[in-house]
C-alpha cells in the first residue's frame, strides 16, 4: 500500500498569501497569475505520494498570457452584445447574448481540454512529467452529449455525465508507463446523490459531511492506476464525523479571525484529505519512463483556474 | 544571492529525467557548478549542472532535499543533510530561512492587517466621495433600472410611489431621492446602489406618525448622501475579489474567505447605520420635526423586531443607537423649520389609506 500526504504548513502558506496579496494589490491585479503560480507550486510541491513530492512547473508568465487570451476571447464574444445594448437594439442584443451563451457552452470543453493538457504537462513526480493525451474533438462531443442529456432529463443524467467525463479524462492521464483510469458507474453515483440529498434534508443538513465522504469515496475508490496490465485502486479513509468536526471548528475559527486563519485552514483541510488517500496495491516506481513533453500554452488554464474548476476535475476530493 | 559551498559533498540518488530510477551517487557543490557522479549499470558517470539552471524543489526539507536541473528535465538529485547545512544550501540558492522570514512576514503581516482593515475601506470611501461629490447619486432617478431588473421579486406600487414622492417633496425636501413603495412580504426600507429608496407597503402601514416616516426616509437618504450602498458594494466585492485572486476559489477557501469577509462587511454596515441615524437627526431638527422622532422610530422598531447576536447583525443594537442619538441631540440646537408641516398629518393618513 502506498500513502499520500500533504506536508505544507499554514504558516508558510500565510507568508505566501501575504506576499501574493500585497503584490497583487500594488500591481492592481497584474501580479495575480504569478501569485497563483507561486501558490500552486507550494501546494503541489507539498503533496507527497509514497514519500515523494509532486512538482508544479507552471510559470506566472504562462498563466498571465493564458488569462489575457481568455479575456480577449470573452471580450470579442461579448462585443456585439455590448454594441447592440449601446445602440438600444434590445432584440438584437438578446440574439447576440444567445450566441455568446452558445459559444461559451462550446468553449468550456475546449478550455477544459487545454487546461488539462497544460496542467499535466507541468506536473511531475520522481522527475517524470505527467501527460494528458485526450483529444479536443472527443471531449467536446462527450461534453455536448452529456450536457444535452443532463438538460433534457432535468439533471438526472448528471451523475452519468460526471462519470463519463472522469472516465475519459482519467483514461488519458499517464505518468511514464503508468496510466490512470476510472470505472465508476453513473447509477451508483446517482444513488449516492439521491440518498445524500434525502438524508441531508431529513437531518436538516447534519448529514452533509457524511454525504461528502460517500461521494468522495465513490470517486476515489473507482480510480485506479495500471502498470503492465496490473490495476491498483485508490482508497479514501476520511470519516463523516471527522469532516463535521473540522467544518464546524474551522468556520468558527474563520469567524473569530475574520478570515485571517484561511491559510491554516486550507493547509489543514488538504492534509486531512490527502492523509486519508492511499493506493491499495503496488506499482514499480523505479521504472517510469519519460514520454515526450509538449510545449502547451496555458489558455485553457486561464479560463478554468479562474474558478478552480480544474482542480475539481483533477482532484475530486 | 547566496554564497557557495566549496567542496561540500553529499551522498544521495541521481535521477536522469528520462526514467524515475534512482542511481546511487554523490553531489559536490563547487563555486558556480554542481558536479554529480553516479553509478549506472555498474559504470561510473559524471554530469555537471551550472548553478543558474538548478533550483530547489518546493517540498525540500533537511531529511529530503531535491535539486532540479532545468525544472527536472535534465535530471534531479535527492539527498539529506543536517539542519545547519540545510540553511547553507538555502542560502546557496538565494532563499532565506528562519528568523529572516519570520521578520519579513511579521512586517508584511502588520502591513496587510492595516491595509485590510483601514487602508482598503479608506481608499474605497475616499474614491467614492471624490468621484461622486459633484454628481450625488441621491438625485438620480432610475425607475426603469429598478422595474426592469428581474432579480427583484418586489412589485412597485406606482400610485403609492407617486403619492409618497409628492409627500417627501413637500415636507422633506424638493429634491429628495426617488422613493418606491413596493408590494413585498417583508417590512423594511432600504437605499439602493443606484440611488433610490425602497419602502415596503407593510412598513409604511406600520408607521404611526409622519415624524416616524420622515425619520425613516431621512435615515435612508443619509445612506445615499454618504454613498453607503455603493461603498458597501465595493468593499464587499473588491475585498472578496482580491482574496480570491490570491487564495483561489475552491470549496474550503471560498467558505472561509467569504465568512471572514462577511463579518468585516457587517461591521462596516453597523458603522454606516450610526452615520445615517445622525444624518436623519440633523435633517429632522433642520426641518423642524420633533427632535425625538428618530429615537421614537427606533424604539417602535425595537418593540417589533427580534435582535440577533451583534456580531452577525447588519445593524447595531437599538439600545446603542438610541443612546448615541440622545448624546448627539444634546449637543445640537433646534432650528426653525424650513418648510411648513401644516397638513402633514392629513397627507400621512391619506398615504396609508391609499394602500
Amino acid at each position: 500500500m502506498k500513502k499520500a500526504t500533504f506536508t505544507g504548513r499554514g504558516g508558510d502558506l500565510f507568508g505566501i498569501f501575504l506576499v501574493n496579496f500585497l503584490l497583487t494589490v500594488i500591481t492592481l491585479g497584474i501580479y495575480a497569475p504569478w501569485a497563483r503560480a507561486r501558490y500552486l507550486r507550494y501546494m503541489v510541491g507539498h503533496i507527497e505520494f509514497d514519500g515523494e513530492p509532486f512538482e508544479f512547473h507552471g510559470k506566472g508568465g504562462e498563466l498571465f498570457w493564458g488569462i489575457i487570451k481568455v479575456l480577449v476571447v470573452l471580450f470579442v464574444l461579448l462585443l456585439p452584445y455590448m454594441l447592440a445594448i449601446e445602440a438600444g437594439e434590445v432584440e438584437l442584443a438578446l440574439v447576440f447574448y444567445g450566441i455568446f451563451f452558445l459559444a461559451i457552452l462550446i468553449l468550456i470543453p475546449v478550455f477544459l481540454h487545454g487546461a488539462l493538457r497544460y496542467t499535466f504537462s507541468r506536473l511531475s513526480w520522481r522527475g517524470i512529467r505527467m501527460t494528458y493525451t485526450g483529444k479536443r474533438g472527443e471531449l467536446l462531443l462527450l461534453y455536448l452529449k452529456g450536457l444535452f442529456l443532463t438538460l433534457i432529463t432535468l439533471g438526472i443524467y448528471g451523475p452519468w455525465f460526471s462519470c463519463e467525463l472522469l472516465r475519459y479524462v482519467y483514461g488519458h492521464i499517464r505518468i511514464g508507463n503508468v496510466s490512470f483510469g476510472f470505472e465508476g458507474k453513473g447509477g451508483e453515483l446517482f444513488v449516492h446523490y439521491l440518498l445524500g440529498f434525502l438524508f441531508s434534508l431529513l437531518t436538516l443538513g447534519l448529514y452533509i459531511p457524511w454525504f461528502y465522504v460517500r461521494v468522495a469515496r465513490f470517486f476515489v475508490s473507482h480510480t485506479y492506476v495500471e502498470q503492465e496490465g496490473k490495476r491498483s485502486f485508490f482508497a479514501f479513509g476520511l470519516k463523516g464525523e471527522e469532516v463535521l468536526g473540522f467544518w464546524i471548528s474551522r468556520v468558527l475559527l474563520a469567524i473569530v479571525t475574520l478570515g485571517i486563519a484561511t491559510p491554516w485552514i486550507i493547509a489543514d483541510w488538504m492534509k486531512r484529505r490527502l492523509d486519508a488517500l492511499s493506493l491499495e496495491g503496488d506499482i514499480d516506481t523505479q521504472s517510469l519512463i519519460q514520454h515526450p513533453v509538449e510545449d502547451v500554452g496555458a489558455m485553457g488554464f486561464g479560463f478554468f483556474d479562474l474558478g478552480d474548476g480544474l482542480w475539481g476535475v483533477v482532484f475530486p476530493l | 544571492m547566496g554564497g557557495c559551498l566549496p567542496l561540500m559533498s553529499y551522498e544521495g540518488f541521481y535521477r536522469d529525467g528520462k526514467t524515475s530510477r534512482d542511481y546511487p551517487g554523490r553531489l559536490t557543490f563547487e563555486e558556480n557548478i554542481l558536479a554529480i557522479s553516479y553509478r549506472e549499470e555498474g559504470a561510473e558517470a559524471l554530469v555537471f549542472w551550472p548553478k543558474e539552471e538548478v533550483s530547489l524543489a518546493e517540498g525540500s526539507k533537511p531529511e529530503r532535499i531535491i535539486l532540479l536541473c532545468q525544472e527536472g528535465q535534465r535530471g534531479s538529485f535527492v539527498f539529506s543533510v543536517n539542519k545547519r547545512d540545510f540553511g547553507k544550501i538555502l542560502a546557496f540558492f538565494g532563499k532565506r530561512e528562519g528568523r529572516w522570514r519570520l521578520f519579513l512576514f511579521s512586517v508584511l503581516g502588520i502591513g496587510m492587517f492595516l491595509f485590510w482593515f483601514w487602508g482598503l475601506p479608506f481608499l474605497i470611501d475616499r474614491s467614492v466621495d471624490f468621484f461622486l461629490q459633484e454628481k450625488p447619486l441621491s438625485t438620480q432617478k432610475f425607475p426603469k433600472v429598478f422595474d426592469g431588473d428581474p432579480s427583484f421579486s418586489m412589485t412597485v406600487n406606482e400610485k403609492a410611489s407617486e403619492k409618497l414622492q409628492r409627500f417627501v417633496s413637500r415636507y422633506l425636501s424638493p429634491d429628495f431621492p426617488s422613493v418606491f413603495v413596493v408590494k413585498a412580504s417583508f417590512k423594511n426600507a432600504f437605499a439602493m446602489v443606484w440611488g433610490g429608496i425602497v419602502i415596503s407597503e407593510k412598513m409604511l402601514l406600520a408607521l404611526r406618525t409622519p415624524e416616524e416616516l420622515a425619520a425613516l426616509l431621512y435615515h435612508e437618504e443619509g445612506h445615499l448622501k454618504y454613498h453607503h450602498p455603493l461603498k458597501m458594494f465595493l468593499r464587499r466585492n473588491i475585498g472578496i475579489f482580491l482574496l480570491m485572486l490570491v487564495t483561489g476559489v475552491n470549496d474550503v477557501s471560498q467558505l472561509v474567505v467569504r465568512t471572514g469577509e462577511e463579518m468585516m462587511v457587517l461591521q462596516y454596515s453597523r458603522d454606516f447605520e450610526i452615520l445615517a441615524d445622525e444624518y436623519a437627526l440633523e435633517k429632522l431638527m433642520e426641518k423642524g420635526f420633533h427632535p425625538e422622532a428618530m429615537e421614537k422610530l427606533l424604539l417602535f422598531l425595537s418593540e417589533r423586531n427580534q435582535e440577533g447576536f451583534w456580531l452577525f447583525s447588519t445593524h447595531p443594537s437599538f439600545e446603542k443607537r438610541i443612546t448615541l442619538l440622545r448624546e448627539k441631540r444634546k449637543q445640537m440646537k433646534m432650528k426653525r423649520g424650513e418648510v411648513s408641516l401644516k397638513g402633514i398629518e392629513k397627507d400621512f393618513l391619506s398615504l396609508k389609506q391609499g394602500l
